[in-house]
């Protein structure tokens, strides 16, 4: 069943557009990865799901109702929680009295119920031991595992993640995939939850998603499973230029990046490639044509 | 973040978490609750020894504490940077000259002002919410400016001159003073345990949410515009209260007074030097500023140019003012409204946790 359905949502900031005409469902229970580069609006697109961002035309669809006019406070109450990418914590209180919000406020849950969601939160994204300190003592990872923790005690049935494998080491993205696998599963006493995850860092992503779309100046330019998002050529197109093709291909493209093309003219290309794309993302028998070798173009 | 490796991720369920303990007061919170009411107790018989010129300061104090203190509620914890509190200082006063002149004590008159201002700030709320940030505050003083010149056209009032509080002399002068003082005790107090208990309830996480970081407590389900204009309210029934004290120690109601700006300067400086976001803070820093204007007050310019310098010097080099330098040296807290929780061990459950 559907959960979350954007209908053809526009959002402008004069002449950037962080949306155009964007239609996207994210069914429940299901993890979808959201890759992009940088001021493709994958941030803005959570913002217009959370409430942050009101868009200029379109309908946000949760649950089958329609929460366009609802604020971001309403929609978490709904069952929608999110990530920052960069954190918010609340800095001068605690670990567990930041998450202890949450379970109230966001869960509706209260006394004791509330202290042992917010705590079994902190125990999912292992900040347990921090419980005490005050949140902003913290570093970067524990801050983006207490962002974690927060919209976890909120009860979510949709998770928003922003971003939180950025700037982390290797092992400490394989613990937070771990981390939003277990969160995901229910194996937390939760119900399971949906999980939109945006990602700069497609490794975090790619052995973990069941599905990827990747976004480019507030489009959807490829939609499918993740190995064929990644060989497409749009999207390939659309990370040239960039660091975050993943290292293998980067070497098999080698002849490619000696004539890689400038962002604006990356971004041109994608453009034009936008319709087919978009339409491919619904047709069965196009997005098979993303499956072609990374080499076969 | 080899800590991390028994979160729940990998572990388990712990079953019913029948060991958490979360626990609400501090060690030595006993301690500081009895000296508290040892020293409200103190103050409170301080007029049966004290002189009436003490007296009559500690009067103008105490409204400092009361004012400074919703001042803090509003800007320190949601936000809220008005400029026009002096709307509810000049509603309050109003309310109890009004009912005095038609035969109403001026102290029951008081709590009627608490009330009455109260109630005012919900529709005044209605319009100055509908702005933010600089807009907000701008609306505040423009609210306050109207409500002087609103009340400045009654004759009856006195107009620009404003009138007499009247029924006051069936007190003596001394225990006038006296009950004046315990009346400006009183909303002191009060303004302080109320704004202690709503930021100790439920709403308080969301208030100390809200300061922290606004938009995060939207983000975690908060309602923060009702949180706000609770707030609001509280903050209008104690700036009533002051006023309706200033009204009584000062005997008359002048509009240019009592809807003066000055006052929120009063309460924005305590505030800053004391420490925002606190509670301890607006009551040490209105102490802190009626100390310097008595030691200053001889040397008249200078008065205001040695506050002007102390208030940058605290924005510049300790932005959490003197209680911040205080509590986090000592690491003190007069009013604990934290949480602190921990697992005690049970031997028959899998300890949880590390
Ligand atoms: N509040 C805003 N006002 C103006 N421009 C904005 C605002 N928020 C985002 N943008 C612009 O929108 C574009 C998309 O931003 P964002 O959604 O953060 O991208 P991403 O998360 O994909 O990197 C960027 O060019 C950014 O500068
Ligand atoms: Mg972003």
């Amino acid at each position: 069943m559907t959960l979350l359905e954007l209908d053809c949502v526009t959002k402008r900031f004069g002449r950037v557009t962080v949306a155009e005409s964007l239609s996207l469902e994210v069914a429940e229970t299901e993890l979808l990865g959201v890759v992009g580069p940088n001021g493709a609006g994958k941030t803005s697109l959570f913002s217009i799901i959370s409430g942050d961002l009101e868009p200029d035309e379109g309908r946000v669809v949760f649950a089958g109702q329609v929460i366009n006019r609802l604020g971001s406070a309403s929609r978490c109450r709904l069952g929608i929680g999110r990530t920052y990418q960069v954190p918010r914590p609340f800095e001068r209180m605690t670990v567990f009295e930041n998450v202890l919000v949450a379970a109230q406020e966001g869960a509706g849950l209260r006394g004791r119920a509330s202290g042992e969601q917010a705590y079994s939160s902190l125990e999912t994204t292992g900040l347990a031991a921090d419980a005490n300190r005050p949140a902003g003592s913290l570093g970067l990872l524990s801050r983006k595992r207490l962002e974690m923790a927060r919209a976890l005690a909120t009860r979510p049935r949709l998770l928003l993640l922003d971003e939180v494998a950025a700037g982390l080491t290797d092992p400490e993205v394989s613990e937070l995939v771990a981390i939003v696998r277990w969160a995901r599963s229910g194996a937390s006493g939760a119900q399971p939850v949906a999980v939109v995850w945006v990602e700069h860092v497609v490794r975090a992503l790619s052995g973990t998603t069941d599905r990827l779309i990747c976004l480019d100046s507030g489009s959807v330019i490829a939609d499918g499973r993740p190995e064929d998002v990644l060989a497409d050529p749009a999207v390939r197109d659309v990370f040239l230029g960039t660091d975050e093709v993943t290292p293998a291909r980067a070497q098999a493209e080698g002849p490619e990046v000696m004539h890689r093309e400038s962002p604006t003219a990356a971004q041109q290309h994608s453009a034009q490639q936008h319709g087919a794309q978009q339409h491919s993302a619904q047709s069965p028998s196009a997005r098979s044509l993303g499956t072609q070798p990374v080499g076969g173009q | 973040m080899t800590a991390v490796a028994t979160t729940g991720a990998v572990s388990p369920r712990n079953g019913a978490r029948s060991g958490l303990v979360v626990s609400r007061s501090y060690q030595g919170a006993t301690w500081v609750g009895a000296g508290g009411v040892a020293g409200v107790a103190l103050l409170a018989a301080l007029p049966l020894f004290a002189s009436q010129g003490f007296v009559t300061n500690l009067v103008n104090l105490l409204i400092l504490v009361a004012i400074a203190t919703m001042w803090n509620a509003l800007a320190g914890y949601v936000g809220l940077v008005s400029v026009g509190q002096q709307l509810y200082i000049g509603t309050g006063a109003y309310i109890v000259l009004v009912l005095a002149q038609n035969g109403v004590g001026a102290f029951a008159g008081l709590g009627l002002a608490i009330v009455g201002s109260a109630l005012l700030a919900i529709p005044a709320s209605w319009l100055v919410f509908r702005l933010s940030g600089a807009y907000f505050a701008i609306a505040t003083w423009v609210l306050s400016q109207v409500a002087m010149l609103f009340v400045e056209r009654f004759t009856s009032l006195g107009g620009g001159t404003g009138a007499p509080v009247p029924g006051l002399d069936v007190f003596g002068p001394g225990k006038l003073l006296e009950y004046t003082y315990w009346a400006a005790l009183g909303v002191a107090v009060l303004s302080v345990i109320s704004v202690y208990l709503l930021l100790r309830s439920r709403l308080g996480l969301v208030l100390t949410a809200v300061r922290d970081n606004e938009v995060g407590a939207r983000s975690v389900g908060a309602h923060v515009l009702a949180a706000k204009r609770v707030v609001y309210v509280l903050a209008a029934a104690g700036c009533a209260g002051a006023g309706a004290v200033i009204a009584i120690s000062t005997l008359d109601v002048e509009p240019n007074n009592v809807f003066s700006v000055q006052w929120t300067a009063y309460m924005l400086f305590a505030v800053l030097i004391g420490g925002i976001g606190t509670i301890e803070g607006p009551v040490i820093g209105a102490v802190a500023f009626f100390v310097l204007q008595q030691v200053l007050a001889q040397y008249n310019a200078w008065y205001l140019i040695v506050l002007g310098c102390v208030a940058m010097a605290m924005a510049i080099w300790a932005r959490r003012g003197v209680w911040g330098l205080l509590a986090t040296r000592l690491r003190l807290e007069l009013f604990p409204v934290g949480y602190r929780v921990r697992l005690e061990e049970r031997s028959t459950k899998k300890a949880g946790g590390t």
